[in-house]
This record gives structure tokens, sequence and C-alpha cells, in this order.
């Protein structure tokens, strides 16, 4: 148990163990339990693709203050498997202690404190052997709880969970999970504890990314999810099912990601919110029908949960390589909207937006997100609703399609965004084309008209606001160095701040939730005042920092670029340790002056 | 509800004369007309070939999709709005080719809605090159040493992929594809029409002559188009003769949008979200 210097209570807990044994549950338990007393949770798994065997591991980490990411260390570890302590060892802190399995080590001589116990024995007592993971959880509860609490508010967590199962169930798991503790107790077993008291009751939740992209997408009104299964997307599918029948929404699991699309873009043409998901692999799929929304300005909204590539790649692994691919891919030129998510919050808010961005502009968003952001669960304000209103954008009403003459679908206004009406509203009979076409939608090769229709589509994001897409600051802003992040990185970067500030570093986040359309003034208002910015991203070549570059001029050198690609997140820690690598070398930004005060200036 | 006249829109017809998309086209017109459907309330979702321009040759509501993937466009169309008409149109190496994986699944989908696929054995919109449904033999421009597969038989692949009502209509033959396309509509759940068409500038094998002594009428045969088998069987005969007409129709299975209480009472297009309550959802994650 570690407090983190300033006697806050902060410590984590790795569970690991073969795939098939319940160790996600192990931590996804131990979150909710915590959560409930009104502590901060973060959960952050590491699974192979396999369904049996193999390796898993779930870390919690626990704090009575809000946090915003994992830790790269554990102060309890939980080895099903000899396999977890070999992997996860060394991340333990010095007094960290391990609970292994009795029955796969035979000779415990390891470093770090040690307590074996039987899991499996345990837990068939109990009732069933795959209780062992609630075996788990009862020997962390005795190692962190001295007064039993943590029981009373697990039987009910229990209850909710495994309810519907039955009452033998339930206990079996709630007998296990004493059983553990016990054993741990009367074991006599000294650990240095943190007391864990229940806090006030907080209006908070408990969701992954997903989870909240699901429920963005909901509160928006989405009636269609088109959806092939895809690591790490598929929870967004499962979780819109079984919503669906509560919350009138439709959702399919087509033939292939190409299907997933059309729908979505016939969906969306015939006047309904329509959303799909997938990776980089089935958003390749997709690329295609992409450039058709585009060119026909039906609105969609596309989620892309990144994860290792290229190719079938690490298919359970953090990555945040699909950048380029989403602003570019299709042929032809058309504007996009490209939003990256930076928690499990503004996952739901921007999901939210997007639907209403799509049908505003009538052109396809795309929420990229990854493994990491999809997939960890993290403690969050409840949803506020107050300031969340349905735009529907030119989408005409049957009132409003009654009373127009010589309808014209793509008609050329100064916006660029034209009046919609769908199938089935009287007077706007037209065709939706993946041709270019005229004002009318009839296809059209007029070099006048093409031109038209060009400047007409890129003319609805030229004039985007960027107070919607401006990046956001977090610690303090008038530190003279910046780290520059967009995406799910922007948790470790918000962990790193306190980590730096306790050695009495000040630092400012600048995190981008948008990429496209990029929001160039706001960037060089907030960029110009730092002497020193680290970008930092999960990718080989610096995606957004070439971006960034491209759109501004900020060339930030190649040695304050922390990239990691190796499936794992950015670690809090080594975002901290780059800022002071940097702020040791001094080591400072370029910038292409003559472009920056043009746009300044401007 | 719209006569032919005035289902008949003013944008120029690119199509070469005499080509046979131009009797689908008529069939189709005529058939609307004579099913007094609403205008408004009818949907056209074409795929990309010649015949992908079809929906701009009526006064319907129209999508020119993509290459291959005017299927699910319209399911999604479909579900959407489930009042609408939908009718697909393909062409055999849209339908059959590059989107015979969307077709095979539209089969066992099982929505209701009705594909007319134009069917002229060869890639005419890239100026004559070898199509899935091309005989095997035939000198095109991409096999001009004879194509070397054999063609795909899409009525029994629509029968056997669970379309429940499966036709094959020649163009040239305007009075029987337009009755076909009243019967496919009035069925409930995907009717697929197959449509035989002359490619006047690339298929010069295949002219309206050729197929006028080669095609036959189920209807006069005594063709059972209830018997599942006997279906297979006659959408497999590869004889001299051709029949048209429906080869099956069963009304035992129900469809996709029977099966979603979701869109029981409304379609989901109507349905209001200016405020959607989630706190029922949010409960789950305290």
């Amino acid at each position: 148990m570690t407090n983190n210097g300033d006697n806050v209570i902060d410590f984590a807990v790795c569970a690991g163990g073969p795939a098939g044994t319940g160790i996600i549950t192990i931590g996804e338990t131990l979150g909710k339990l915590f959560q409930r007393m009104g502590w901060y949770v973060f959960t952050h798994d590491k699974y192979q693709s396999i369904i049996k065997g193999g390796h898993n591991a779930i870390y919690t980490r626990i704090c009575e203050e809000q946090i915003y990411a994992h830790r790269h260390d554990v102060d309890i570890l939980i080895a099903l498997d000899k396999l977890s302590i070999e992997r996860h060892i060394n991340e333990l802190t010095e007094k960290g202690v391990v609970i292994y399995n009795k029955k796969a080590v035979s000779e415990y001589n390891y470093s770090k404190t040690g307590i074996g116990i039987d899991f499996e024995e345990m837990a068939t007592k109990c009732g069933n052997v795959k209780y062992s993971n609630m075996v788990a959880v009862g020997c962390v509860l005795a190692l962190i709880d001295e007064s039993q609490i943590t029981l009373n508010y697990l039987e009910k967590i229990l209850e909710q969970k495994f309810g519907k199962k039955g009452k033998e169930v339930v206990e079996g798991n709630m007998n296990a999970v004493r059983a553990g503790y016990n054993f741990v107790k009367e074991n006599n077993i000294h650990v240095e504890t943190a007391r864990i008291n229940p806090k006030d009751q907080k209006n908070h939740l408990f969701l992954t990314g997903n989870q909240a992209i699901v429920l963005g997408a909901i509160k928006a009104g989405v009636k269609l999810l088109a959806q092939y299964p895809m690591t790490p997307a598929s929870s967004i599918l499962d979780t819109m099912a079984s919503y669906e029948l509560a919350k009138n929404i439709v959702v399919r699991q087509p033939e292939d990601e190409l299907a997933c699309m059309n729908m979505i873009v016939g969906a969306g043409a015939a006047g309904i919110r329509a959303l799909t998901a997938t990776s980089g692999g089935g958003f390749s799929l997709m690329v295609e029908a992409l450039g058709f929304a585009a060119i026909a300005e039906v609105p969609c909204v596309i989620v892309e949960s990144q994860r290792s590539g290229p190719s079938t790649g690490m298919p359970t692994h953090h990555d945040q390589a699909d950048l380029r691919f989403v602003m570019h891919a299709s042929q032809g030129d058309f504007p996009r909207i490209v939003i990256t998510p930076g928690c499990v919050s503004e996952c739901f808010y921007l999901t939210y937006e997007a639907f209403n961005l799509a049908e505003k502009y009538q052109t396809p968003v795309i929420i990229l997100v990854d493994k990491y952001l999809s997939s960890s669960f993290q403690t969050v304000d409840y949803f506020k609703m107050d300031g969340l209103k349905i735009d529907r954008g030119a989408l005409l009403s049957d009132e409003e399609a009654e009373r127009v003459t010589n309808y014209k679908r793509y008609l050329v206004t100064e916006s660029g965004i034209s009046p919609r009406i769908i199938p089935g509203q009287k007077n706007g009979m037209h065709v939706d084309s993946s041709y270019e076409h005229d004002e009318t939608g009839y296809t059209t090769e007029d070099p006048i008209e093409r031109d038209k229709q060009v400047l007409k589509r890129a003319r609805k994001l030229e004039n985007f606001p960027e107070e919607i897409s401006s990046p956001k600051i977090y610690g303090n802003p008038n530190a003279n160095v910046a780290v520059v992040c967009w995406g799910s990185t922007k948790m470790p970067a918000q962990e790193a701040i306190k980590i730096l500030k306790k050695e009495g570093i000040e630092v400012a986040v600048v995190h981008y939730r948008y990429v496209l359309p990029f929001p160039v003034n706001k960037t060089l208002q907030i960029l110009s005042k730092y002497d020193y910015l680290v970008n930092v991203e999960c990718n080989y070549s610096s995606q957004f920092h070439g971006v960034l570059k491209e759109f501004t001029g900020i060339d930030i050198p190649k040695e304050n670029n922390l990239n990691k690609f190796n499936g794992d997140p950015v670690h809090p820690i080594e975002i901290a340790n780059k800022v002071k690598e940097i702020l040791k070398k001094k080591s400072l930004t370029k910038r292409h002056n003559m472009f920056i005060e043009s746009i300044v200036n401007k | 509800m719209a006569t032919v006249v005035e289902l008949t829109s003013k944008n120029f017809n690119q199509w070469c004369p005499g080509c046979g998309d131009f009797g689908i086209l008529t069939a189709f017109k005529n058939a609307i007309s004579q099913l007094s459907l609403d205008p408004k309330d009818v949907l056209m979702v074409s795929g990309i070939g010649c015949f992908g321009k079809i929906p701009h040759y009526v006064n319907v509501y129209g999508i020119e999709a993509l290459h291959g993937r005017a299927l699910p466009v319209a399911q999604g169309a479909k579900l959407a709005n489930h009042n609408l008409n939908v009718f697909v149109f393909l062409g055999d190496g849209d339908g059959y080719g590059i989107g015979y994986g969307h077709f095979v699944h539209a089969c066992r989908r099982n929505m209701d809605m009705v594909a007319i696929v134009h069917h002229n054995e060869v890639y005419a919109l890239t100026t004559g090159q070898t199509s899935p449904t091309s005989p095997k033999g035939w000198v095109t421009k991409s096999t001009p040493n004879g194509n070397l597969e054999l063609p795909v038989n899409p009525l029994a692949t629509a029968i056997v992929s669970g379309a429940t009502f499966v036709a094959r209509g020649y163009a040239g033959d305007i009075k029987h594809l337009t009755d076909l396309i009243i019967a496919a509509h009035n069925h409930k759940g995907f009717a697929v029409i197959d449509v035989l068409q002359p490619c006047v500038s690339f298929n010069p094998q295949h002219s309206y002559q050729w197929y006028q002594q080669h095609v036959y009428k189920l209807d006069d045969s005594n063709h059972n188009k209830r018997d599942f088998i006997e279906a297979v069987k006659k959408a497999s005969e590869l004889g001299e003769k051709i029949p048209i007409g429906i080869f099956y129709e069963t009304n035992d299975v129900p469809t996709l949008e029977e099966q979603i209480p979701q869109i029981k009472e409304k379609p989901l297009v109507k349905q209001d979200i200016s405020n959607v309550d989630i706190s029922d959802l949010l409960q789950r994650y305290l």
C-alpha cells in the first residue's frame, strides 16, 4: 500500500491469470466496490486474443481523490498462475504483496512478500471452482480492510450481478470472498495496510469509454447501430444490443463492414441517426462508403477504436496509429470531422455532439478512440443532461416540406449546407448520388457544376467554430512547458501533471479533442505561449505532430516527441520523465514564424 | 396514384438506343403506376453500371449507391422507414460479382423489398469485359482467349440462400416483366427478379432476336413454384430454352421487419428523439 506522498491513499491491484478464469471480473468487481464506497477507480486491462489460456491481466487503481489514469506500478499482485508472477513482479512497489496460486507455484522464491493460497480448492468448497476469482477478491480486501465493511458493500454488488442466476450463485460467490478474506486474516499475515473507509456518497458513474459512447449515442437519438464485431469496438455492439428493446433502437450485425457502413448511409439518407463502430481493419472496408456519404452529403457517425496495426496486428492492444488514416481515407477531397475524445466523459458528450454535427454539416463524423479508452473503466461525474440539445440542422419538417416548390437537394448556398428532405416527405423527390451531381442530384460532368459542388461541400466546414474544436488546457496554463496530446493520451498526461507538481515542476497539458477541422488559430494562440513543447502519442511516426506542423508550422523537435507503440498505453511516469528530460536539455520548439504571423495577424 | 407519364422524369436518358434497360424502366414505371403507389413513398436504390442511372429517370426518391453495395444501403433505408416501398436495382457484375456477398445475406435476411437485376452477361459501362454471368469460353475484352470460369447461378443461389420470391424476367417482354414486378412487390419478403437483357453494344451473342427464340414462360409449363426442390432444379436447368417467370415463392417465412418489435408501432424515422431519457440506463453504472 502506498500513499503518494501527501497522505492521499492511492493503491493499485493487478490480477493476472490465464484467459477464461474470470480475471477481468476481479478488477471490475473491485472497481465497482470502491466506486460504491465513494472512492475513485481506474481500471486498465491487458489481454491476449485468446479465449482460454494465455495471459490476461487487469489493473485496478483505487484512490480517495480523483484519478485520470492507471499507474505503472501496483501494490498487490494476484497471480493465478506462475506466468503472472513472472510478468508482473517487477511492477510491484517496494512493499507490495503477491497473493499467488499455491498449486501453480510450488516454490515461492521471489523477493517480494508472498502469500500462497489454493484458490481452486477454496472455491470448490464454496460450491464451484469458478468462484476462484472471488476468493482472490476476498484476499485483496483482507489486506486493506480490517473492519470488513467492504464485505457489506460487496454483498450488494454480487446480488445485483448474479441475482438472476439464483440465490445459490450469489451466496457461493460471497462465501468464496469470505473464505479468501478469512484465510488472509487467519494466517495472521501482516501487510502495511491503508485504511479504507466509505466516503460520502457521490454522484459518480463507473463505466468504460465504449459504454459511454453507447450512452451518448442513445441520448443523441441513435436509431440504428450496424456493426460487425471487431476488438476493441465489439462491446459497443454488445452493450447497444442489450438496450435495443428498452430504447427502441435497432441493432444489426450485417455480413461485413462494407454492409455496415452502407447500411448507415441508407439509414441516414432515409432520415434517422445511425451509427457504426469498428477498429482500423473494419474501417478499411468502410472507406469506400465513407466517400459515398460525403459526396451524397448523408450524415453518419463512425466510431473507430484503434488497436495495434497494421493488418491484424495485435488485436487486443493499444495504439494511436490510425489518425492519418481516418483523416485522409477515401479517394477525392471532402470535408469531414474527426473527433478524438480524451476520457470516458468526453466519449459521452462528444458522441452526442457528433450526431448533431453530422446532421448540421451533412457529412461523416469519425470518433477516433482506442483500446485503452474503449475498455478502461473510469470513475466520472454523473452526466449532465442540461446543456444537451438535439440539432437536426437543415432537415425539413413534414410541414416545411409541404410548402417547398422546385426542391433542389444540393442547392448551392453560402454556408454550403442545403435543406434536406427525406423519402416519404412531400415535394422532395431527388436522387442521393455517389456520382458528382448538379443541384438537383442529377449526374453531371460539367466543369462549372463540378466546381460549384466541390466548393459548396468544402464551405460547410470552412468556418467551423473553433470554440468547439479548440484544444483544452489542463494543469498550469502559465507553465513554460506544455505536453501536447490527443485522444486517450490525455488521461496519463493529466496524471503526469500531478507527478511533476510533487517535484515542483509546473506543466500544462494541451489536449486535442478535434483534429479535423483543425483549430489553427486557437492552436497558435495557445501553443505560442510555451518555451518547451513535448508531444506524446502512441505511434511510431508522430502522426499528430505532423498534422500540427502542417497546419501551424509548429515544429516540435524529434527528441521532444514521446512515442510508444509496444501495445501498452503510455504511463504517466513516462510523460513526467520526458518533460523533465526536455527541461534539462532545454530543447526548444522551432516555429516557422512567417507562417505563424500570417495567420495570427489575420 | 401516378401515371407512367407523371413518373417519367425530365432527366436526359443516357443509355444506348435499344438498351435492354429501357424495357426494365418501362416495366417498372408500369408496375408503380398499376400498383397505385404514392411516388413519395417509393425509394429506388441502385448500384453502379449502365443500369445504375435508372433512379434518375423516375419521379420517385432514389439513391444511386456504390458498385455492388445497393442492397445494404436499401436495407438501412428500409430499417429507417419500413413504410417505404423499396426497389433495389442491381447489375449482374454489380450484384453477382462484387456484391454477391451482400446478395446472399439479403436473401437470408428476407426484408420486404424487391431486387431487380439487370442481367446482360457483360460489363458494359467499362466497355465490354467478362462478367460472373458470362458463359464459359466467351471472348470479351478481358478474356481475349476465352472465359475460363463457369457462370454463377444467381437464381439457385437466391433460392438456397433464403429468398422468398425468386423470378426471372426478360427485358424484351415488358408486359410479362411488369406483372413480375407487381407480383414481387405484392409478395411479403425479399423478392429477386433476375432480368435477362441484351446489351446492344457489347453482347452481340445474345441479342433480342436470340432471346426471343430461347425464352419460354414457366406459366406455360406445370412448374410448382411452392416446391423448394423443384424450384432449385428448375433454376439449375441448362437447356437450349430459358424459362422466365416465378421459380419459387413461399409465404411461410417472416420478414426481418416483422420480427423487430422496436418498429411495430412506428417506423424509426417517426420516433421522437428530441429528449431521450437515459436515466434508467445510467442507474446501471452507479
